[in-house]
């Protein structure tokens, strides 16, 4: 890079900055999830391989997440790979697969970014349909950040709401069964809502969801924490693209709902 | 507090960017394609969601609910839609499914005097009393679970009358569907959203004590397994649940400028998997000589109803692959 580009990129950079740092002024949210879509179809624009199109997707991952850090955002939630992924071409699935061993890893060491920013991961799921050297992976960068306490990173792979719920459902009729005296009035939704994956791993009530690439669907992700009380954005711009520019909008969008709020 | 005032001065910055992007677009609107168009795709069973003012809760929202159903169950007859479900979150449409019976009864043209269109609630399955019925594995579509569901059926008896209309209904698909098919409806509220999963989660311990303490060795029960699928059949695949929908509108009665962004109001989080969603905009709703759109209450439009259906046309499925 030449002398005039990088000193452009690093004004960039303070401006970014700087504009976090106006945004945190305001009404931060507690709890943001991504379906990080678009991937596959931002690589073949280019004429590249849907892998490669992954890699640019953690890519970003990495930079969104920094955002968020910045914000004050304490809790990020990322659909990773779904259940119905397992669908896709084993070349794809098993890239993804190791993308998902390697990076889960490194982004856990001691320095990077999880610890510079005291993240907890949680890794939500149907782990055991994960081949075993992924799920090893996983308890590995599990275990290196389980003492960090001040943001939470949900991974969500391999997902899928209704298993979640089903899975809640279970718990609930589990814990009651348990009980010395069985009484079905200690099942609400509230006691469903604490015995969600999201919840047991300490997520606070989601308030904005994003999904990106255009697509105007749920496709299995939070349908029970983002039916209600959460903003739905639904951007065209495809995942590995993603950044402050789609982002600022939405925060704004959420600081005015806030404010709104308060003047009831 | 120098940077609340830059904040302050963004989100000026932002709404004004808002507008006029707004009004650029609008600009360039173009009206979408009439309901009788051909499309290559119809929803099968379509969701409408109306909101209003959390604050304003009068007889006049009663009355735009009521009329905004009204219009939508006559487009879907009109093309074949099989199921509406039509969900607001407080409840107004529920409390007075019968005004909505005795009103989508007239709405309904009679072509000829001899076809007889009528609504019905449809029969609820008898409750399974002896306890001999009960197998091992229960048959989860048929629990006695309340989900607050109320549920409508338009029949046609008789012959359809064909008179010439002016376009016709053309699908891809080889079924003919006439003008005015049956139709189901389902009215909903917040009820039938996650309280009523919890009370299918009551009635799934119900059954399981009830299986334990008629087990061989109740001391010793297995672990609690619930799959997806039964949890499935109790929901939706059963009289008195609620089916997923293809494809939701979200309609404010009382629309603001600019549009905040999209929610689902609390609409049940189980059927909402795959369901395409769209929000009518304001431009559909609110011809341009509305000086003061956000004052004036607003009913969904043909045009809006329209868009929607081009959108839910153009949206591809992957299905994870």
């Amino acid at each position: 890079m030449t002398w005039p580009q990088s000193f452009l990129a690093f004004l960039k950079a303070q401006l970014a900055l700087l504009l976090l740092r106006v945004l945190t002024a305001g009404p931060i949210p507690r709890h943001v999830a991504f379906e990080m879509d678009g991937n596959r179809r931002f690589a073949r624009r280019t004429g590249r391989r849907a892998v490669e199109g992954h890699s640019d997707g953690f890519h970003t991952l990495k930079q969104v997440l920094e955002i968020c850090m910045r914000l004050g955002i304490r809790c990020v939630t990322v659909y990773a790979f779904a259940i119905e992924n397992f669908n896709r071409p084993p070349e794809e699935v098993d890239a993804l697969m190791k993308l998902g061993e390697e990076r889960l890893v490194e982004i856990a060491q001691n320095g990077a970014l999880l610890s510079q920013h005291g993240i907890r991961l949680n890794v939500l799921g149907q782990r055991e349909l994960l081949p075993s050297h992924v799920q090893a992976a996983i308890e590995k960068a599990e275990g290196m950040t389980r003492q960090n306490t001040r943001s939470i990173l949900n991974v969500c792979a391999p997902y899928a709401s209704r298993h979640e719920i089903t899975l809640a459902v279970q718990s609930v009729v589990q814990q009651a069964l348990d009980k010395e005296k069985v009484d079905s009035s200690s099942i609400t939704e509230q006691s469903i809502d604490e015995n969600l994956m999201t919840t047991l791993g300490g997520s606070p009530p989601l308030d904005i969801f994003v999904r990106t690439s255009g697509v105007k669907r749920l496709s299995g992700f939070l349908q029970w924490q983002c039916c209600e009380n959460t903003q739905i954005h639904m951007v065209d711009t495809y995942w590995p693209d993603f950044g402050l520019r789609d982002f600022v909008p939405i925060i704004l969008d959420y600081q005015q709902k806030m404010w709104a709020r308060s003047k009831v | 507090m120098v940077a609340y005032l830059f904040l302050r001065l963004l989100h000026i910055l932002y709404a004004s960017l808002v507008f006029l992007k707004t009004s650029l677009q609008s600009r360039r609107y173009s009206p979408p394609q009439p309901v009788t168009a051909y499309r290559s795709k119809v929803p099968k069973h379509l969701a409408i969601v109306l909101v209003s003012n959390d604050t304003v809760h009068s007889k006049h929202t009663e009355e735009l609910y009521l009329e905004c159903l009204a219009r939508v169950f006559t487009w879907c007859r009109a093309l074949g839609i099989e199921q509406l479900t039509a969900y607001d979150a407080e409840g107004i449409l529920l409390k007075h499914s019968d005004t909505i019976r005795e009103r989508l009864a007239h709405h309904i043209e009679l072509p000829t005097d001899e076809s007889e269109t009528e609504l019905e609630y449809p029969l609820t399955p008898p409750l399974s009393e002896s306890s001999e019925s009960r197998s091992h594995s229960p048959d989860f579509g048929e629990l006695p679970v309340e989900l607050n569901v109320t549920t409508m059926r338009s029949l046609k008896k008789g012959v359809l009358h064909h008179k010439p209309r002016e376009v016709a209904v053309r699908r891809r698909v080889h079924n003919k569907q006439s003008p005015c098919s049956p139709l189901t409806l389902h009215i909903i509220s917040r009820s039938a959203s996650k309280p009523a999963i919890a009370s299918a989660a009551r009635c799934l311990l119900d059954e399981a004590l009830y299986r334990r303490q008629n087990s061989d060795d109740p001391a010793h029960a297995k672990a609690y397994q619930l799959s997806t699928s039964d949890l499935n059949s109790m929901l939706e695949g059963r009289s008195g649940g609620l089916p997923s929908p293809d494809f939701m509108i979200v309609h404010h009665v009382y629309p603001q400028a600019p549009q905040p962004p999209l929610e689902l109001h609390g609409f049940p989080p189980w059927q909402i998997t795959l369901t395409e969603i769209h929000r009518t905009i304001i431009r559909d709703v609110a011809p341009p000589n509305h000086s003061d759109a956000s004052s004036k209450s607003l009913l969904i439009s043909e045009q809006a109803f329209c868009r929607a259906l081009d959108e839910y046309a153009g949206a591809q499925f992957r299905l994870g692959r």
